[in-house]
C-alpha cells in the first residue's frame, strides 16, 4: 500500500506493510517504523513501537483523518493525486501545501461557519486595503473580514443574517488596474 | 424545598445544575431551542419544553418563552445558570411577578451590583478602592476620549452590564477609540441588550484575583476563598486556580473582607462572586457577577461544597447550616476550559460535529460536559464545551493530574484548545505562579502547535489504522491476539449515548 498524505504544511509519503498478523511495517519518507498493533477498533488504537505503547484515537471526516495522541490532534489529509508530494527541489518533508478549495484572488470568505451581522460595502465600491467590508459574529463573537488589497467591489454575496462557511465568497475584491497587488 | 426547578440555560452549565436538582430530588425541566433538540443537557432533566427558533434572542433570552414554559410545567422556581438571561434584573423581576422563584440575587441587588457602573459608585462611597475610570456611562465617542485622556491610555473600554468579557477592549490610543466604541457597544447590546459602555484604566499587568461570596436571606453573608483567574484570552478566562499563588492568610483575610462588606453594601442574596484586581501590593475591586460563575467548580472542589444545591436552598428561604469559621478548603483545584475555538488561530470560534470526543476520568479529575460524539456545535451560542478540574493536595500535584487529564481529553472534529493549555501548564511562567492577565499575549502570543516529527508519525499511523489496508490488518491482528478483549476497545462515557449515531432532535 502507497499513499501521498499530508499533515499541516508538510507532506509525507507513505508506505505500509503487513509483515506478519498485528505486526505493521510503515515506511515514512523513507524512514522505517515496526510496530505492533496490540488493539484497534472504533477509533481506539493500541501500538507498541520500539518497545513503547502508544495510544491514538481516530475519526474520519470529509477533511481527512483527525488523529489524537496525549491531547495533541492532528488533521491527515490525502493530497490531491495530481499533485506530486514533494515538489521537486523542495525540502523534504517541508513542502508547502495549499489548503483548501482554490478561491479566485481578492474573494473574501469567512474563516469559520459564522452568521453575517453587517455587509459594509456596495458593488462597485472602490476600498481600501484592509478596510472593513463585512461583519460576521460566531459564537457571540464579532469579526470584520477586510480588503485584502486596493480595488473595486466586483460584487457582494453575502446578505445580512445569512448564515455561511469558508469558500462562500462574501465579497469579491477586484485589485486596482485589473490586477492584484500582491 | 421546591418540587420542580426549570433551568433556563443550555450546554455544560445546565447538565451541571440539572445533576444537583435530581440530587436533590427535585425533577428538573430543560428548556431548548431547535438547535439543542437531542442535546446532553435535554438528557439532563426530566422534563423539557422546546422554545423553538435558534436565534438566541427568540429562545434561551425570551424571557416571555422561559416563563410560560415554567408555569406550563408547573415549576415552582428559575435557575438561570451563567449568561443568556441570569443577570437581567427584569428577568428576575418578571420570574417573581409570576409567582415563582428566581435562583439568584434579588433584582434590586442585582441591579445595583450587577451594573459594573452601578456598584463602582456605590463602593467607592464605601472605601472600598476601585480601578481608576469612569463612574457614568458615555456614548459620545469625543466625551470617552477626554475620559480616557484623564486616566491616562492604554485603557479599557467596558460594557456596563454583563460580564464574561464581552464588549471589552484595550484601547491604547485616541485614534482607535472611535471604532472601538462602536464595536463595544453593538457586542454589548448583543449579549446583554444594554449597550452602556465607559472606560477604566488599564492596570499594569495585575492579577485578576475573585471570592465567591455566599448570603442567605436572613443576613447571613460568608465567603468561601478565592479563585485566581488571570490566563485570559480575548478578556475572557480560560484557566482557574485556588488558591491564588500570590495570597497570603493576611490578604486573603482582607480581600474576604471587602468581598463580604460588597455583597452586604448591595443588599445580595444567593452565590456571588466578587471580583478583584491585584496590583502591586494594592486590589482594586473590579465587578461583582450576580450569578453562578462558570469557574465556581474548583470552589466546589476545595471547600466539599456544592454551591448550586446553596444556591436552591437559599432561594427556599433556608438559612446557610454554617459560618465562616467553618469554611475549609483543602489542597489545589485548577479548571481549565475546553472550547471549541483555534488557539493557533486568534482563539476563533469553530463550530462543527463532534466526531469522536472521550471524558477524563481518575483520581481527583471532574468533567462538566455538555458534548457527546456526533453533537453538532451550534454556531448561535458560548463555545464552552467541558470543564476539566483537577483537585490535588499541592498546585504542583494539581498541575501534574491536570495535564494527565487533558492528556486523556480526547475531542476530534473541531479546534480545542487542550494542545495550547498543555503549553502552558508545562511553561515556567505558570509553574512558578507568576501569572497576570496579560500571560497568554506576553508568552503565548503567537502560540502555534509544536512541529514534533514523532507525533507526525503517529498521527500517520493512526490514519492508517483508520483507513484502507491498516484497517484491515489491524482487525487481523486483534483476531490472532491471543489475549481477551480488552476493555480499552470499548468507548465509554462521551461515546455513551449511540455513538457516531447521535442525532439532533
Amino acid at each position: 500500500m502507497e499513499e501521498r498524505l499530508r499533515i499541516g504544511q508538510r507532506a509525507v509519503a507513505v508506505g505500509m506493510r503487513e509483515a506478519e498478523p498485528g505486526r505493521l511495517r510503515l515506511e515514512i519518507d523513507g524512514a522505517v517504523e515496526d510496530l505492533r498493533v496490540v488493539a484497534s477498533s472504533g477509533g481506539f488504537h493500541l501500538v507498541e513501537i520500539g518497545g513503547a505503547l502508544e495510544t491514538l484515537y481516530t475519526a474520519r471526516s470529509a477533511e481527512g483523518t483527525w488523529v489524537w495522541h496525549r491531547g495533541r490532534a492532528r488533521l491527515i489529509e490525502r493530497a490531491p493525486q495530481d499533485r506530486p508530494a514533494r515538489p521537486a527541489g523542495a525540502t523534504p518533508g517541508a513542502a508547502p501545501v495549499p489548503r483548501g478549495p482554490a478561491l479566485p484572488l481578492g474573494a473574501v470568505t469567512p474563516p469559520m461557519p459564522a452568521v453575517v451581522l453587517a455587509v459594509l460595502v456596495e458593488e462597485g465600491q472602490a476600498v481600501e486595503r484592509g478596510q472593513p467590508l463585512v461583519v460576521v459574529s460566531a459564537m457571540k463573537t464579532e469579526s470584520e473580514l477586510t480588503a485584502p488589497f486596493a480595488g473595486t467591489v466586483r460584487s457582494v454575496g453575502a446578505r445580512v443574517g445569512a448564515k455561511v462557511r469558508p469558500g462562500d465568497v462574501l465579497v469579491q475584491v477586484e485589485a486596482e488596474g485589473g490586477r492584484h497587488a500582491g | 424545598m421546591f418540587r420542580k426547578i426549570l433551568v433556563a440555560n443550555r450546554g455544560e452549565i445546565a447538565v451541571r445544575v440539572l445533576r444537583t436538582v435530581r440530587e436533590m430530588g427535585i425533577r428538573g425541566v430543560a428548556v431548548y431551542s431547535d438547535a439543542d433538540g437531542g442535546s446532553p443537557h435535554v438528557a439532563a432533566a426530566d422534563e423539557a419544553v422546546a422554545l423553538g427558533d435558534p436565534e438566541p434572542a427568540r429562545s434561551y433570552l425570551d424571557a416571555g418563552k422561559i416563563i410560560e414554559a415554567a408555569r406550563r410545567t408547573g415549576a415552582e422556581a428559575v435557575h438561570p445558570g451563567y449568561g443568556f438571561l441570569s443577570e437581567s434584573p427584569s428577568f428576575a423581576r418578571a420570574v417573581r411577578d409570576a409567582g415563582l422563584a428566581f435562583v439568584g440575587p434579588p433584582p434590586e441587588a442585582m441591579a445595583l451590583l450587577g451594573n459594573k457602573l452601578a456598584a463602582r459608585r456605590l463602593l467607592s462611597g464605601r472605601g472600598i478602592p476601585v480601578v481608576p475610570g469612569m463612574f457614568d456611562e458615555e456614548a459620545d465617542s469625543a466625551r470617552l476620549a477626554a475620559a480616557a485622556r484623564e486616566v491616562g491610555y492604554p485603557v479599557m473600554l467596558k460594557a456596563a452590564a454583563g460580564g464574561g468579557g464581552k464588549g471589552m477592549r484595550i484601547v491604547s490610543g485616541p485614534a482607535e477609540l472611535p471604532e472601538a466604541a462602536r464595536r463595544g457597544a453593538s457586542e454589548a447590546l448583543a449579549a446583554f441588550g444594554d449597550g452602556s459602555i465607559y472606560v477604566e484604566k488599564v492596570l499594569d499587568r495585575p492579577r485578576h484575583v475573585e471570592f465567591q461570596v455566599l448570603a442567605d436571606a436572613h443576613g447571613a453573608v460568608l465567603h468561601l476563598n478565592e479563585r485566581e483567574c488571570s490566563i485570559q484570552r480575548r478578556h475572557q478566562k480560560i484557566l482557574e486556580e485556588t488558591p491564588s499563588p500570590a495570597l497570603d492568610p493576611e490578604l486573603r483575610r482582607r480581600m474576604g473582607e471587602a468581598a463580604v462588606a460588597v455583597a452586604r453594601a448591595g443588599g445580595y442574596v444567593g452565590a456571588g462572586t466578587v471580583e478583584f484586581l491585584l496590583a502591586g501590593d494594592g486590589f482594586y475591586f473590579l465587578e461583582v457577577n450576580a450569578r453562578l460563575q462558570v469557574e465556581h467548580t474548583i470552589t466546589e472542589m476545595a471547600t466539599g461544597l456544592d454551591l448550586v444545591r446553596c444556591q436552591i436552598e437559599i432561594a427556599a428561604g433556608l438559612p446557610l447550616g454554617f459560618r465562616q469559621e467553618d469554611v475549609a478548603a483543602r489542597g489545589h483545584a485548577i479548571e481549565c476550559r475546553i472550547h471549541a475555538e483555534d488557539a493557533a488561530n486568534g482563539f476563533l470560534p469553530s463550530p462543527g460535529r463532534i466526531l469522536l470526543a472521550r471524558e477524563p476520568r481518575g483520581p481527583g479529575i471532574r468533567c462538566d460536559s455538555g458534548i457527546v460524539t456526533g453533537y453538532e456545535v451550534p454556531v448561535q451560542y458560548d463555545p464552552i464545551l467541558a470543564k476539566v478540574v483537577a483537585h490535588a493536595p499541592t498546585r504542583a500535584a494539581a498541575i501534574a493530574r491536570m495535564i494527565r487529564a487533558l492528556e486523556e481529553c480526547v475531542v476530534l472534529g473541531v479546534a480545542t484548545p487542550v494542545e495550547f493549555l498543555l503549553d502552558v501548564l508545562r511553561s515556567e511562567p505558570f509553574r512558578d505562579g507568576r501569572t497576570h492577565t496579560r500571560f497568554v499575549e506576553e508568552h503565548f502570543a503567537a502560540w502555534r502547535p509544536r512541529a514534533d516529527d514523532g507525533l507526525d508519525r503517529l498521527a500517520v499511523l493512526g490514519h492508517v489504522l483508520e483507513t484502507g489496508a491498516g484497517r484491515a490488518a489491524a482487525s487481523r491482528a486483534v483476531e490472532t491476539d491471543a489475549r481477551p478483549a480488552s476493555p480499552w476497545q470499548r468507548l465509554g462515557a462521551w461515546d455513551m449515548v449511540g455513538g457516531g449515531a447521535w442525532k439532533r432532535g
